[in-house]
């Protein structure tokens, strides 16, 4: 793939990260849900990243959405939660994808993303609190990040057979 | 369904009970008794409620360095965050708490409110 392709390529990969991360935060999930429970759509394009580019350009993709996210809403504190659960939900889906594909579903992989993303930002606050008294909340949240993680990989995986049949030019 | 998805759902399954076992200990089977709150802003305190305050009602306001507020409400032993003007209001939502242990955070505030506990045993001696 050519650098010029590439980077538009991002660039796109990015825009609908940053679409779906801000159209999620419109959903009210609060007040049934346990606190910091949220879908993870922008993790959709995460895995696609992870699939089509690799790993590196995942990263620059999660770090740039994070980044525009808490510009538009958030702020300063809430982007290192943010890039925090990002970060480590990104690595563990690059190593299941590339080391262990034989033996996870893109929706596991995305369970285990969605998973490390609350521990990541549980661990983050519970050191800039000095409290573990947050990690209560882990059991409830993993329970959730499941469910979210297996449907955002269903969608992810949807994407990937029509990537597959109709955007062959794509993995090329 | 493949074989590590099931080993992965496994795993979380088991961490999911034995957190809700530990929960359900704290909160239902260990004889620790709430002894009072502490709210804190990062990890510096800023205001610790004795067990003799909790009954009394009282409502404050907590302003954060660098803008914003939570407001805070104490009644019949709970406390819970009434208002707050954080992008997520999830301290707000999370309700009244009174049982040991139990938190409620503010992420976008690094505040947390929490409620002690002091092992239970003989409450008071007298000769």
């Amino acid at each position: 793939m050519r650098i010029t392709n590439k980077m538009v390529l991002l660039g796109v990969m990015v825009s609908i990260a940053l679409m779906l991360h801000i159209f999620e935060s419109f959903i009210p999930l609060s007040g049934i849900m346990p606190p910091g429970a949220k879908l993870g759509l922008a993790n959709i394009v995460t895995l696609i990243v992870i699939m089509v580019f690799g790993f590196k350009e995942a990263i620059i993709v999660v770090i740039l959405r994070t980044f525009l996210g808490s510009l538009f809403g958030g702020g300063f504190v809430v982007f290192f939660y943010s890039l925090a659960g990002g970060l480590l939900s990104t690595v563990v889906m690059s190593i299941m994808y590339k080391r262990f594909y034989k033996y996870f579903s893109l929706a596991g992989i995305s369970i285990a993303g969605g998973v490390f993303h609350n521990i990541g930002q549980l661990l983050v606050f519970s050191i800039v609190a000095n409290t573990a008294g947050i990690f209560a909340y882990l059991p409830a949240l993993l329970i959730t990040g499941v469910i979210a993680g297996y449907f955002i990989g269903l969608v992810a995986s949807f994407l990937e057979r029509y990537i597959k049949s109709h955007m062959r030019w794509l993995i090329k | 369904m493949k074989k590590g998805d099931r080993i992965l759902l496994l795993v979380i399954a088991v961490a999911v009970m034995v957190g809700y076992g530990v929960l359900y200990y704290r909160d239902n089977i260990s004889d620790v008794k709430a002894a009072g709150a502490v709210i804190k802003i990062g990890d510096e305190i800023y205001r610790e409620i004795p067990a003799s305050r909790m009954q009394e009602d009282d409502i404050f306001t907590v302003e954060i360095a660098g803008g914003g507020y939570n407001t805070i409400e104490v009644s019949a032993g709970r406390i819970r965050v009434k208002d707050a003007d954080c992008t997520d209001r999830i301290c707000v939502n999370t309700g009244w708490i009174d049982k040991p242990g139990e938190i409620i955070v503010c992420l976008p505030h690094k505040l947390t409110v929490q409620i002690m506990g002091q092992p239970a045993g003989v409450d008071s001696v007298a000769y």
